[in-house]
């Protein structure tokens, strides 16, 4: 039988080796339907930062913080931060209204594939300090929005156990501003990442890496999409690129064919102020 | 030897400063408390919509002392109230016990705990990540002092390591061949706060476990150990009273009463008479005795209950 020992007990926490992702193959198969068929993996500031300098600071027991609006890039940087462990990495998606029992029976399960059939949030919780002390996890918490600041208490409760062997990532929208609000989380975030809105070259320069369809696009045709229909939403211009491929699969993006796939994408048509070829 | 520290009532350990962050981190108060068979340390769990987590803080100190007990809401009742702690905490060998995250007390819970704390006597280490409230911080400056997180540590690594018991072993099923305790239940008993404060198993875990010991056969010792160990105290003493039957004057044990179990527990006195208590049987009794008496119970009324008439109790066979 095993003895304790107790000297390697804590010396903060041991993450293994990040190695940053370079394509959308070596992200998780439940994230690709955030990328358009054909489209690659963009490799943004805000991505950059994340993969670089998260594994520093959830070694020491820190949080990550991702905020952005709704189709800004958060899930997929974050799943692309997973895919860059050599550790287990768990990702929670928070349900709707979640308790704070909710929360922690959805962290189980993440973890263990399985419901927890306890009763009480105390239980679960016992149930995961053992599981959280068996092995090092990177465990990622999207739509964080999704929950109130007492749950998350609970995320913290469970970070700060001298057993634990985890490192946590939240991602939400409105996140950094629902922290700030409790002293007791905002203190323990170490590194905040907001993704922003794309505009202007930003957009162009982004969709250009994302998909060869908008590369080979004019970024008038793109700004004009961008201001008729997707708004710099990347999860709205994926939907959008679908729509083209569907249409007319192998063909260029062009004015008459963007205003179809955006006339299924808003359900009404469009016409694109710009001069027809 | 001159103990400052050592001889307060309460101590408060302020949060860490930026430059004892990596103290914090590297080697925690916490993790300096394993193995010290006087103290245990208990972090508070996170208010529940600004409600310290009373009965939580309560089960979780019931399971570190080794009285580990069913989690379901249904027995949430039971354990809302610190002062149930009285009798476990006064049956056992703690001296000291360190809250961590005291922060999130609020004052009405952090009187309850003193005064469970007097009259344990159990000295409270108070650690906290922030400051403490205004009206927490004003009731416990009336009764310690307030050290630093560097300080705390210091104190504590001067007593470590020297109690540390041999045998630690980390599985809940515990050790059919260990030498130091000699069967699996004395073994799964002696490991208990280590398995909980280490993570290494649930309490639900360790009660599940415990609950298949007890269904096989065993010795006395042993019977009377899984007795000991639950959070219950009237019907060990029931059937702790059952065997003292034996030896008390026929008829007269269902009138044992509170008084009557003296010298904690080593003693059952009845008239002028003096009847000494097997050492299997007198933390329970006491234990007993303590849970009337912090009920509400006089000294004169019956240990158990009016209804007991001193035979065992088919519930209590085994």
């Amino acid at each position: 039988m095993t003895r304790i020992n107790d000297s390697d007990a804590v010396r903060g926490v041991e993450l293994g080796v990040f190695t940053p992702i370079t394509s959308r193959a070596q992200l998780p198969a439940a994230c690709d339907w955030s990328l358009p068929p054909g489209g690659e993996l963009v490799r943004t500031d805000q991505l950059t930062t994340l993969v670089d300098a998260a594994p520093l600071v959830l070694r020491r027991r820190r949080i990550v913080a991702v905020d952005g609006s709704p189709g800004s890039g958060k899930s997929t940087a974050v799943a692309a931060l997973g895919a860059s462990a050599s550790i287990d990495a768990v990702t929670v998606e928070v349900r709707p209204k979640s308790s704070g029992l909710g929360l922690m029976q959805s962290f189980f399960e993440a973890i263990t594939g399985a419901p927890h059939r306890g009763g009480t949030q105390r239980q679960v919780e016992s149930a995961l300090k053992v599981l959280l002390a068996e092995k090092p996890r990177l465990v990622i918490f999207d739509e964080v929005q999704n929950v109130g600041l007492p749950a998350l208490q609970a995320l913290r409760f469970l970070l700060d156990l001298p057993t634990g062997k985890w490192g946590l990532v939240l991602a939400g929208k409105g996140l950094l501003a629902m922290l700030a609000k409790e002293q007791m989380l905002d203190s323990r975030v170490a590194l905040r990442v907001t993704m922003p809105k794309l505009t202007g070259n930003t957009l162009i320069d982004t969709l250009g890496k994302l998909h060869p369809l908008c590369a080979d696009a004019s970024p008038r045709l793109l700004l004009a999409i961008d201001i008729a229909c997707t708004h710099g939403n990347l999860r709205e211009w994926t939907k959008l690129l679908e729509w083209v491929i569907d249409l007319a699969p192998g063909s260029p993006l062009d004015v008459n064919l963007a205003e179809q796939a955006i006339a299924y994408v808003l359900g009404k048509p469009v016409q694109l102020p710009l001069h027809r070829t | 030897m001159n103990d400052p520290l050592g001889d307060q009532f309460v101590v408060v350990v302020a949060p860490p400063t930026p430059a004892e962050l990596d103290l914090a981190l590297d080697h925690p108060l916490a993790v300096r408390l394993w193995g010290q068979p006087t103290s245990l340390c208990v972090a508070l769990r996170p208010t529940n919509h600004g409600r310290v987590r009373v009965s939580d803080l309560a089960g979780d100190v019931m399971d570190l002392l080794g009285h580990t007990g069913a989690q379901l809401a249904i027995r949430k009742h039971l354990d809302t109230d610190l002062f149930r702690l009285l009798p476990f905490l006064l049956t056992s060998k703690i001296e000291r016990m360190v809250l961590d995250d005291a922060h999130q007390l609020n004052a009405r819970t952090c009187e309850e705990l003193l005064a469970v704390a007097n009259l344990a006597h159990v000295q409270l280490w108070l650690v906290s990540r922030q400051p403490l409230p205004t009206d927490v911080a004003d009731l416990i400056a009336l009764h310690g002092p307030q050290v630093t997180y560097a300080e705390a540590c210091a104190w504590w690594d001067s007593r470590a390591a020297a109690c540390e018991s041999a045998c630690r072993h980390t599985s809940v099923a515990g050790d059919t061949s260990c030498v130091t305790h000699g069967s699996p239940i004395a073994c799964l008993i002696a490991n208990t706060r280590g398995l909980l404060e280490r993570d290494l198993a649930t309490a639900d875990q360790v009660r599940l476990r415990l609950a298949e010991l007890r269904a096989q056969p065993c010795t006395d010792n042993d019977r009377w150990a899984l007795e000991a160990c639950t959070r219950d105290a009237l019907r060990p003493a029931q059937a702790a009273l059952a065997v003292l039957a034996r030896t008390l004057p026929a008829g007269t044990i269902g009138h044992v009463a509170v008084s009557d179990i003296e010298a904690a527990g080593t003693t059952v006195v009845h008239g002028e008479d003096r009847y000494p208590v097997p050492h299997t049987l007198t933390a329970i009794l006491f234990r007993q005795r303590i849970a009337a008496l912090a009920a509400g119970q006089y000294l004169d009324d019956p240990l158990v209950t009016y209804f007991f008439d001193g035979k065992p109790l088919a519930i209590l066979t085994h």
